[in-house]
């Protein structure tokens, strides 16, 4: 399915959330995921279409 | 995933602590494990006057906010603008803002005004990492500034995340005089020239302070510090996350072992001594801020090679 990342379409094969994390190789030690401006969680299912933020973690320094 | 209290739908999930936590639980929970660290280590004291240092990034304002709103009229800001070009003046128009915004008394002190010259400057200069001529004179600066506004505490906002960094930083490099150092309350010697440092974001991680920071709408830092490249922390920071990614609690369990291991250690007393030049305290006869004045100036006079 086709999802939307930090505004940029990807195309990714899974549908859970911790999944499409490891499948795009982002740490959840290093980013919280936003869908509709709210946090979600790692079993979130996530639907064809759907647009996630990547918050980053880490401050600036 | 549901909230661990309500059963409502949850936000956020901290596998270390085995629970996930819905808005309204996630906040109390944070706010409850902070306070109950600050009183568990008695941090603050009813007559303490509490300068915070304030970076503008999510750890100091929230620690900002969180102990202003507990010990009102004890609380003020202090900021240090190092001279980042292209970073600090932004992190620092946020800072102003959020001081009006919860009418929190403020000062800001610079690098080139307290020191003689910005980072920028001295990184152009020296050659070692910027980030350690960083930390040498922020300390130096918020010491000295927190005194003249009458602090009896400085209040940092490293979390458990920046602390397992530390330790493990400076097993890697045998820093053991720092090492000794760290903890909730480091100072071990009380003295009228050294305002004894909190840490009472410490048992929280990095990624919560960023939940909660978010769950507020509190304005986040978009800047990156250009010097971050460099920063070896950079890189523990990155080799933890990966370990901690398959093995919940990594962090926080670096953080106990260190602690049941300083207290032991600490039951030994150290003594404080003055730097020779600056008077200020440190410990060894020249403070490291005086030994790196020296070689910047000492550069300056032969005008020798100049980094690019
Ligand atoms: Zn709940
Ligand atoms: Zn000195």
């Amino acid at each position: 399915m086709e999802i939307l990342i930090q505004g940029k379409k990807r195309k990714v094969k899974n549908s859970v959330l911790s999944e499409i994390m490891n499948e795009i190789n982002v740490n959840p030690e290093e980013f919280l995921v936003v869908r509709d401006n709210e946090l979600i969680t790692s079993d979130t299912k996530i639907n064809n279409g759907d647009s996630l933020e990547l918050l980053s973690i880490v401050s600036g320094g | 995933m549901k909230c661990s209290i309500c059963k409502e739908k949850a936000v956020i999930e901290l596998n270390y602590l085995k629970k996930a936590f819905c808005k309204e639980h996630f906040i109390d929970s944070f706010e409850e494990r902070v306070k109950k660290h600050v009183e568990k280590n008695k941090l603050v004291d009813k007559n303490d006057k509490i300068v915070v240092g304030v970076s503008g990034g999510k750890d100091s304002l929230t620690m900002l906010y969180l102990l202003n709103k507990w010990y009102p009229g004890q609380v003020s800001a202090l900021t240090v603008d190092e001279g980042i070009k292209n970073y600090r003046e932004h992190t620092i128009k946020i800072v102003e803002k959020f001081v009006k915004e919860w009418g929190i008394n403020y000062k800001k002190l610079s690098f080139k005004e307290g020191i003689g010259f910005s980072l920028d400057e001295i990184c152009k200069k020296l050659e070692g990492i910027p980030c350690s001529y960083c930390g040498v004179f922020r300390r130096y600066l918020l010491n000295k500034g927190a005194r003249e506004m009458k602090a009896t505490k400085i209040a940092i906002g490293h979390n458990l995340d920046d602390e397992a960094q530390s330790i493990m930083m400076n097993l890697f490099q045998h820093g053991l005089q720092r090492f000794v150092r760290m903890g909730p309350l480091s100072g071990v010697v009380d003295n009228e020239k050294f305002i004894r440092r909190i840490k009472p974001l410490r048992e929280i991680t990095e990624k919560e302070t960023r939940a909660y920071f978010f769950i507020k709408k509190f304005p986040h830092d978009i800047w990156e510090c250009p010097y971050m490249q460099f920063a070896f922390r950079h890189n523990i920071r990155k080799m933890l996350n990966d370990y901690e990614k398959d093995n919940s609690g990594t962090k926080a369990n670096i953080v106990k072992s260190y602690d049941s291991f300083i207290k032991k250690f600490k039951k030994t007393k150290y003594n404080i001594v003055f730097c020779e030049k600056c008077k200020e305290p440190t410990s060894s006869n020249i403070c490291r801020a005086c030994i790196i004045k020296e070689e910047f100036y000492e550069r300056t006079r032969n005008k020798g090679k100049t980094k690019n």
